[in-house]
């Protein structure tokens, strides 16, 4: 015993600190991301109050670009809006995609903070449950695809960014129609990697990449970039390169996508063991 | 002031800056997904010499957990920073000798001198990038990219943190 007690007070520093790491890394093991969210709300609410007011005065330095862009847009639905008044159809958030016939409703959020500089980044939209903003809808821009919304408070929503490396969508070529996956090499932010594309396939550099439609999030044909290069890796399977159309770091106006009969659509799914 | 609470106080400061401030740090281009600087730990390197083992780990662990706290990164920085509170003594030991280490005198840049400063800094927040960076990614597949990760976030690490050492410590006090 006494023994036994020396070796203890002997080794105490390295038991010590045997213990505080295993605590870590409990503490690390039951930290996914939906927990995290859960158990952060809080503080969450603090950090997204304090981003909003530095968003206050950061906004003013890229005031002129997004003047730009939103001129652009506000052109570009002007010309809509000329078309559908001469078919006269009632104003509504909810737009039918082109391709799939299915329908959408957008919801405008601004970006009250981001990251871009982690392996696993996130952003955090100044919308909520409060503009009926829900786990799982898919966000975007005029230019792309930027995340999924993985959870929700009052006014705020955090979304997992395609800068993530958990995150994974179902893309496809849209000059060949083939699908791959796509998913971040956690590189550079302006690149992602469509990878399971069949090697039979004939790539050019500078075909669009779009999303395929097959998941629920995001609405058919959605742009996500061009391709850069590709590279034929073991196996049959071809590893493109694609430049994102999105830039991560001057994101500011996104809107969140609901497919409005998701619950419908899963539903049927589900039946079938689907997913 | 209270010493201890003088304490508390810099912590405090170390951390909220570090989540506030440093963690927004982003670089131009293709390093801005190798650089993510950590300035927090300067308050472990600074404890006196002969601190015990017991409070320099309960403090890395407490460090640690405010800013996973904060960040909502639960773990990653308290695994990280109590294994670099762990190995400071080694790190230590390769600098002083016995008599030194026991009296209460903090290892600052005008004690130890520029280079072995810089020296006894990348070593310890090295340390701490590499665990950082492995156990964000949680995996060992792509190794040498995550040691690159780690090597560049330690040398950012140690030019802010010499650097913040200049700003806030005076020439004089050796003894606090």
């Amino acid at each position: 015993m006494g023994n036994l007690l020396r070796l203890l007070l002997r080794y105490h520093g390295f038991i010590l600190f045997f213990l505080l790491e295993s605590v870590a890394f409990v503490l690390l093991s039951h930290n996914s991301y939906y927990q995290q969210t859960q158990l952060f709300g809080a503080v969450q609410v603090v950090q997204s109050a304090y981003y909003s007011a530095l968003d206050e005065v950061t906004a003013y330095v890229s005031l002129k670009e997004e003047n730009e862009v939103l001129s652009h847009e506000n052109a570009r639905l002007r010309n809509m809006l000329d078309h559908f008044q001469s078919v006269d159809t009632a104003h509504s958030v909810v737009r039918v995609n082109p391709r799939s016939g299915k329908l959408y409703s957008y919801i405008p959020a601004k970006v009250v903070n981001s990251t871009t500089n982690k392996q696993n980044n996130y952003l955090v939209l100044n919308v909520g449950e409060w503009q009926n903003v829900t786990p799982e809808m898919g966000v975007v821009t005029n230019n792309g695809v930027v995340g999924v919304v993985i959870s929700t408070s009052a006014r705020y929503a955090t979304v997992m960014s395609l800068l993530n490396r958990e995150f994974k969508i179902s893309a496809r070529l849209k000059r060949t129609g083939y699908l791959g996956t796509l998913e971040w090499d956690g590189i550079s932010y302006r690149e992602a990697v469509l990878t399971e594309v069949p090697q039979h396939v004939n790539i050019t550099v500078g075909d669009t990449v779009e999303t395929s439609g097959y998941s629920a999030m995001f609405p058919e044909g959605i742009l996500i970039g061009t391709v850069v290069s590709y590279e034929t890796k073991k196996g049959n399977f071809h590893e493109v390169r694609v430049r994102l159309e999105v830039d991560f770091k001057k994101l500011r106006h996104v809107n969140a996508v609901q497919f409005v009969n998701f619950a419908e659509q899963r539903e049927h799914e589900r039946k079938y063991d689907m997913r | 002031m209270n010493r201890n609470l003088q304490h508390v106080l810099i912590a405090a400061l170390l951390v909220v800056a570090q989540v506030f401030l440093f963690n927004d740090i982003q670089l131009r281009g293709l390093l801005d997904s190798f650089v993510a600087p950590c300035i927090y730990p300067l308050f472990i390197l600074l404890l006196p010499i002969g601190t015990t083992q017991v409070k320099v780990q309960f403090t890395a662990f407490a460090l640690g957990f405010a800013v996973d706290f904060l960040s909502g990164t639960l773990g990653i920085n308290t695994a990280a920073c109590v294994l670099m509170g762990f190995l400071r003594p080694a790190v230590l030991k390769q600098l002083f000798s016995r008599e030194e280490r026991d009296k209460g005198t903090r290892p600052t840049i005008y004690l130890l001198g520029w280079t072995s400063f810089f020296l006894y800094t990348f070593a310890l927040t090295f340390i701490f990038h590499l665990a950082l960076c492995f156990l964000e990614i949680f995996t060992f597949v792509e190794f040498y990219f995550t040691v690159l990760r780690a090597l560049l976030s330690a040398m950012v690490s140690t030019l802010l943190i010499v650097m913040l050492e200049l700003l806030f410590e005076k020439k004089d006090k050796r003894y606090r």
